[in-house]
């Protein structure tokens, strides 16, 4: 499965960009994936109107021919999805 | 802000009723009066609608002119519960430089909001200001959270540092609780763009006022205290942006909007255009920009007619309104401010 993931805002602006693939990952961080595919995973549900500077997150998942998209707001993230999403932060680059 | 009592002693429904059995001349003259009493109705409406409710005991206690500073330490976790209390209002320097950069850099941005815009903390009512430091791992960020909390990230060290080293960031972060109280901008397209360039104009006035710079000895950079070297030498230039790294992609005009839907629409984008626009005026009229310029923008972001989703052109017309009516309809300021959004190309409605 091919992954594809942008970091967006945060107090910078700056989009940063990876692509992988699954393979590559973590055995964790690939369960992490398989159950994205299927399940919407998020947090509590704490995001607050008023904030700002925070990052927003997009994972576009592609397994055969249909692709799956997630997105979540920084305080919106499930708890089982951010080792997965801090480890593919790591080797993203600046969109530009 | 002065209201024209007189034109609204009597009922709407009275003056109708006079209005009616009045003479031609006297007729325009109350409808005119209506017409003002309709706005300043409205105006006072809309201002009462903004007010947050307040404990009677602020009311009653409440002074102003000292901040209530609580420094936190997350330990580097992710919780946005507070951890450790390190140092409060009115106690010594804490071992740890992070935690005493928050507390000095809110400081600075307290004074200059009650020296020069006579503003008592993020609400005008003594807000405390909590301010929770080495948050997360690596986290290469800072943000205000919507509830009353800024939280500082001690970077990656590549694209930021200890992002608590940034005067100019710590205003940008408290201007957003300011926004969030005032006009209270939806934080998504054109209305998060200027929620966006607000934060940047304050958090620049933050730090000229404590360094005591003029417009023309500022470098009007935002973040050059806390970046990495990927972001070398600073994360935007209100002067010339799109400039201020090799990554930035800020706009300077409104030929160049940028329509995305990352980053809540371009916020940080888009701001750009009106952050160039705040340049422009105060280097034109020179001098110290929190004073004249620093007004007007704090004039529009208290004007009832700035909300949720205000648009660029919007808050111009809104700047200029109060430029003239603080300075003069032919004043350099007012001449200033039209120049400012003109050279961003920004229509003034």
């Amino acid at each position: 499965m091919r992954v594809r993931f942008v970091r967006s805002g945060g107090l910078a602006g700056l989009d940063l960009v990876a692509t992988v693939d699954s393979a590559d990952l973590s055995g964790d961080q690939q369960k992490v994936v398989l159950a994205l595919l299927t399940k919407d995973l998020r947090g509590p549900g704490v995001s607050r109107p008023g904030g700002a500077d925070q990052f927003s997150y997009q994972l576009e998942i592609q397994a055969g021919d249909s692709t799956v998209r997630r997105q979540w707001q920084e305080d919106d993230v499930h708890e089982s999805v951010r080792p997965l999403l801090a480890a593919l932060t790591r080797q993203a680059k600046p969109d530009r | 802000m002065s209201y024209q009592s007189l034109a609204c002693i009597l009922s709407p429904d009275l003056l109708y009723k006079l209005a009616r059995e009045a003479t031609d001349e006297h007729r325009a003259a109350i409808l005119q009066t209506l017409e003002l009493d309709q706005s300043f109705r409205l105006r006072r409406a809309e201002l009462a609608a903004r007010q947050v409710p307040r404990p009677l005991a602020s009311m009653v206690v409440g002074v102003g002119g000292t901040p209530d500073r609580s420094i936190y330490d997350q330990g580097h976790s992710s919780s946005y519960i507070p951890g450790a209390l390190v140092r409060k209002e009115g106690q010594g320097p804490a071992s740890d430089v992070s935690l005493n950069q928050a507390y000095d850099g809110f400081g600075f941005t307290y004074k200059l909001y009650w020296d020069i815009y006579h503003r008592d903390s993020i609400d005008d009512q003594g807000m405390p200001i909590d301010a929770m430091v080495h948050y997360g791992d690596v986290y290469d960020n800072a943000f205000w959270d919507g509830a009353g909390h800024m939280f500082f990230g001690d970077g990656d060290g590549q694209l930021l540092t200890d992002t608590t080293k940034g005067l100019d960031v710590i205003g940008h972060e408290l201007t957003h609780g300011v926004t969030q109280h005032e006009a209270n901008l939806t934080y998504s397209g054109q209305s998060g763009a200027l929620n966006e360039s607000i934060s940047d104009v304050f958090g620049s006035l933050v730090k000229q006022y404590h360094l005591g710079q003029s417009a023309l000895q500022a470098d009007w950079l935002v973040g050059s205290d806390i970046i990495g070297p990927e972001l070398a030498p600073a994360l935007r230039s209100m002067k010339a942006p799109g400039t201020a790294n090799k990554h930035d992609d800020q706009r300077a005009d409104m030929d160049h909007y940028r329509h995305t839907s990352t980053d809540s629409g371009g916020v940080h984008t888009n701001s750009g255009i009106p952050n160039h626009a705040f340049y422009v005026t105060a280097t034109t009229l020179g001098g110290y920009a929190w004073e004249a310029p620093g007004n007007i923008w704090y004039d529009a972001l208290l004007d009832p007619k700035v909300m949720h989703r205000s648009t660029f052109a919007l808050f111009a017309g809104v700047t200029l309104r109060h430029a003239r009516s603080r300075y003069g309809a032919t004043s350099n300021e007012a001449q200033a401010v039209q120049a400012g959004w003109e050279a961003v190309k920004v229509r003034v409605r």
